[in-house]
């Protein structure tokens, strides 16, 4: 799977909470061959908190770091493919909206990026196409600026 | 806990320098001691692996040995048999792993063939599994080389070097080396290489470990090929001294197992430090205490490990594991 350039962040988030936050930077680029060095340093411009936390251990940092931390190491896999089962589960919203901020970010550089999450709202902000599953069905899909307004989108999941 | 320890080492220190006699006898404890601590290690290396306790340890460090002495008999040098030896353990200690995976795998396959439904049992398996290969393993060395003890000769001259005063047998010296030289390289192996933090992940969080696209099970297999040689390098430079036989692991490994609880299963450093302390203890108590006499070394050696486990359950160097269910 990861070879196959997909990377996946798991409900939970799967990060080595015994390693240090390096090593699980480093376990992120394991499929890799030769230098991991400059994806290191992309990532830490875009969490400029790793360098200070580079040695403390994954499981001491809050829930909202271990997230980006999860998404660093996905990174670090150079995925075309990066699959988030619901990024902002226990995170307080101002988290959240980071995390998707750098979803967007990565996103725009051209990585493909597949999220299920529960927070329509933001979800359906960030997102270009959207799905709708109901008791595992699609029940809606398309655009997700049309989705946005229709009419029981809004209802059920929105709000308004 | 590293207070204790550094008191410890003093003590030992000003001893060696006010007695000669404890300086010569705390360097024999720490040689012994290095033994201990390397087959300790290999316990611990597969227990963190595989969480499985490892009985054939003991056995597969003998019958190792007995290679390097067939070897050396068909002519090859000393470090020549040492470093094929070595190899040899690396890809029967993978083989076991197989082995053992491959009898639970069988089992599995025939219950459910037979239409009996259990559940899991996978671990207790493999234990029961290695306890197998330490018969097999003791039978096929009486078998192919006959059970009379054998000598075995030494990396190092057995000549005693005098520093003020004070007679160090170099063989002592030599395998105190060895020893540590052994888990130093272990530990920048697992410290700074890619391989090694990837057993490390594979032993902590096999799911997430799969994630990031490190194979697991060859991971695992790795694992038990290193506790092999570890265990390869122990039985080579004990030899020496107890002589080449089928048994002449067998108090050596219960030494072992009291090293790696006493240092906390969990960790390779305590693993370390519990085969040394034990060493060293052992040693002091046989020249000072008169009724402490070789047959009473192991009762002391367990009867150690289970204060320590009385006062700190988890081992000098583990901490509580608290498992999510």
């Amino acid at each position: 799977m990861a070879k196959l350039g997909i990377a996946h962040v798991p409900e939970g988030r799967g990060t080595f909470a015994e390693l240090t936050v390096m090593e699980n930077l480093r376990l992120g680029g394991y499929t890799r061959h030769g230098s991991i060095r400059g994806d290191i340093d992309r990532v830490r411009a875009y969490f400029p908190w790793i360098d200070e936390r580079a040695d403390q251990q994954a499981g001491t940092l809050s829930g909202g770091e271990q997230q980006m931390l999860a998404l660093a190491r996905a990174f670090m896999q150079r995925p075309r493919l990066l699959l988030l089962d619901e990024p902002s589960l226990g995170l307080a919203p101002l988290v959240v909206s980071e995390i998707f901020r750098i979803v967007k970010e990565l996103n725009e550089e051209g990585m493909t990026v597949l999220v299920v999450e529960q927070n329509a709202n933001i979800a359906l902000q960030a997102a270009d196409e959207a799905y709708v599953l109901e008791v595992g069905k699609v029940v809606l899909s398309g655009p997700s600026a049309e989705l946005r307004e229709h009419e029981s989108v809004r209802k059920s999941y929105l709000g308004y | 806990m590293v207070l204790l320890l550094a008191a410890a080492c003093v003590a030992l220190v000003i001893g060696s320098l006010v007695s000669d006699q404890f300086a010569e006898q705390t360097v024999a404890g720490l040689a012994t001691g290095g033994i201990f601590g390397s087959l300790a290690l290999a316990l611990v290396l597969i227990y963190r692996a595989t969480e499985v306790i490892n009985f054939a340890q003991g056995q597969m460090a003998m019958f190792t040995t007995y290679i390097a002495w067939q070897l050396m008999q068909w002519g090859i040098g000393y470090w020549g048999a040492f470093v094929l030896t070595l190899g040899i353990a690396f890809a029967g200690g993978v083989a076991l792993l197989a082995f053992a995976l491959g009898a639970v795998f069988v089992r599995d396959w025939t219950f459910e063939r037979m239409g009996i439904k259990q559940a899991g049992g996978g671990v207790i398996a493999v234990v029961i599994v290695t306890i197998g290969m330490l018969i097999l393993l003791e039978g096929a060395a009486a078998w192919i080389w006959s059970p009379e003890i054998k000598s075995f000769p030494s990396a190092f001259p057995t000549r005693p070097i005098r520093v003020g005063g004070v007679a160090f047998s170099i063989q002592d010296l030599g395998t105190i080396g060895v020893a540590l030289g052994s888990v130093v390289v272990l530990w920048v192996f697992f410290q700074f290489t890619k391989v090694g933090l990837a057993m490390r992940a594979a032993a902590l969080r096999p799911f997430a470990a799969r994630l990031v696209g490190v194979r697991v099970n060859a991971m695992l297999a790795l694992g038990w090929g290193l506790a092999a040689v570890l265990g390869a390098i122990a039985g080579l430079m004990i030899a020496p001294t107890i002589f080449l036989q089928p048994t002449m692991m067998d108090t050596i490994l219960i030494y072992a197992f009291a090293a790696a609880v006493l240092g906390g299963i969990e960790s390779p450093a305590g693993a370390v430090v519990g085969g040394l302390a034990l060493g060293v203890v052992l040693n002091l108590l046989g020249t000072y205490v008169h009724f402490v006499t070789s047959e009473l070394r192991l009762p002391v050696a367990l009867g150690m490990l289970l204060i320590v486990l009385l006062i700190k359950p988890t081992g000098l160097f583990g901490h509580r594991v608290v498992r999510k269910v």
